[in-house]
């Protein structure tokens, strides 16, 4: 019977440090992601500033050389250009939120960003295009130090809170 | 031209202007030479040398006001579909006021221009788009190549003609034909340096021409005849240079380096008969000096493309009664 209670502590143990890692690892998920990102963005840029390289091309080739998730983000898009046709890349974009929410776990202004983006995206002159590149690593070098400071604030505690949680049921149920 | 080439031009026009002209007959879809949108104006399409207002669904109509009206929306969906959403890759080509897309057809674009230090540097507020559908007549010289040589040699050769007379279609197939050589008559290969100042002879895009200009033809594209000829005699070794539209002072003095140089020529010239030519200042020269010794002369009396006569410039003589090539 012991062993049997025993055992049942550290289930509950277990089960509430993994939630607690859990809710703490969304954290480093969106610093990852915003990471990723913005490589992503830096590659984009020079296959438009360097390469002059036609968006429907530079999208192929950037979605070979990134992380499978933003690899993911970069498909959406150039599938609504293809199959859609709608001559509006800024909708083509659109297409790609439900994924950066759910799956990328970025926040919304970390998507106004990336949104932000397309709304200009290949509409002007190289000059004005390297601006707007600029400007949108410049936010998201922001928003990366942002995520990091909430990572370390949060991950943690949602990691002790998840081990304290569990231990606190124990001693409850013992 | 077939309905195919006509549906794939459309694919580059915004979705509500495609689904109408989609659903035009096909007869019509073969025969269209140009597709006009213009802001606030109905959608055109031109062909058999009549314009054609089209309504939204896709049937043509006599009065404009029952056709369908194209917006700015409309207009600039279908520019950044022209440029597959990458205007910054297109500097140059919206700098001359023309898009080439694949297949070889030119969208001539129409709005405000926006002057810098170096001339022209752009267009904004894009009001109109004009979709010329490049046609290509394989074969429509095969009957005249023999009256183009002379003791078995290429005469430099001269094509007059008034604007949309196919002069740019003739000149290609020569340069194919001069290009691969021929059977009947017999005429060997020759090497071919083309001068697409314009891309509308090669068609070329993303560097490969979409036209067929034969398998001994380099292509310097979208480079100014003056240049263009230089580049060649420089580094090709052209048996013939090619070009289209001559008329600049500058493009003559680079023929007559290229003449120099032993090399032939077949140019094309705007115009109507040698004597309205001839007294053109920038051709003066080249007349005097006798350095064409074919005038193929073009127009629309029996349809586009109607050669009209071929003019042996030793004695003036017509080497052809009127002949229907196209």
């Amino acid at each position: 019977m012991i062993l049997i209670r025993f055992f049942l502590y550290i289930i509950i143990l277990l089960t509430s440090s993994l939630i607690g890692y859990s809710l703490g690892s969304k954290y480093s998920k969106r610093v990852i992601n915003l990471v990723n990102l913005q490589q992503s963005i830096r590659l984009l840029q020079s296959e438009v500033i360097v390469f002059a390289n036609p968006i429907p091309i530079a999208l192929e080739n950037i979605s070979r050389r990134v992380s499978p998730e933003i690899q993911q983000v970069y498909s959406i898009i150039e599938e609504s250009l293809v199959e859609n046709q709608t001559g509006d890349l800024y909708s083509c974009f659109l297409q790609s939120i439900e994924f950066l929410k759910n799956t990328c776990l970025l926040k919304d202004r970390d998507i106004d960003v990336f949104l932000a983006l397309g709304k200009v995206l290949g509409k002007t002159d190289r000059t004005d295009q390297e601006l707007q590149f600029k400007y949108a690593l410049n936010e998201f070098e922001l928003l990366i130090v942002e995520a990091k400071d909430e990572r370390i604030k949060n991950e943690k505690m949602y990691r002790s809170l998840g081990v304290l949680m569990g231990l606190g049921m124990i001693i409850i149920l013992i | 031209m077939t309905k195919e080439i006509f549906n794939s031009v459309i694919e580059n026009i915004a979705l509500e202007l495609k689904l109408p002209l989609s659903k035009l007959p096909n007869y019509l879809k073969s025969n269209i030479e140009e597709i006009r949108l213009r802001v606030n104006s109905p959608l055109l399409v031109y062909a058999e040398g009549k314009d054609y207002f089209v309504d939204k669904n896709g049937l043509t109509v006599g009065n404009p006001k029952d056709a369908l009206i194209v917006n700015m929306e409309q207009l600039n969906k279908t520019f950044q579909l022209i440029c597959s959403y990458s205007v910054y890759a297109l500097k140059e080509e919206i700098r001359n006021g023309f898009i080439t897309i694949k297949g070889g057809h030119r969208i001539g674009i129409g709005g405000k221009i926006i002057y810098g230090n170096e001339g022209i540097e752009g267009i904004k507020n894009i009001s109109s788009l004009n979709f010329r559908i490049a046609r290509e007549k394989p074969g429509i010289s095969d009957q005249i190549m023999k009256f183009l040589f002379r003791d078995q040699k290429f005469c430099n050769t001269l094509i007059i003609s008034p604007p949309q007379c196919g002069k740019t279609t003739l000149l290609r197939d020569m340069i194919r034909n001069l290009s691969n050589g021929m059977n009947k008559p017999f005429i060997k290969g020759y090497k071919i340096g083309l001068v697409d100042e314009r891309s509308e002879i090669a068609g070329i895009y993303n560097g490969i021409p979409q036209k067929e200009i034969g398998i001994r033809t380099d292509v310097l594209d979208s480079c100014l005849k003056s240049h263009g000829i230089i580049m060649l005699i420089r580094s090709m070794s052209p048996n013939i240079i090619a070009v289209d539209e001559i008329g600049g002072d500058e493009d003559i003095k680079a023929i007559e380096d290229a003449l120099r140089a032993g090399i032939k020529l077949i140019a094309t010239v705007h115009g109507y008969s040698i004597d309205d030519i001839k007294e053109r200042k920038s051709l003066k020269d080249l007349f005097s000096e006798n350095v064409f010794e074919r005038y193929i002369i073009l127009d629309s009396s029996r349809g586009v493309g109607t050669i009209r006569e071929i003019i042996d410039a030793n004695n003036l003589k017509n080497l052809l009664r009127e002949e229907e090539i196209i």
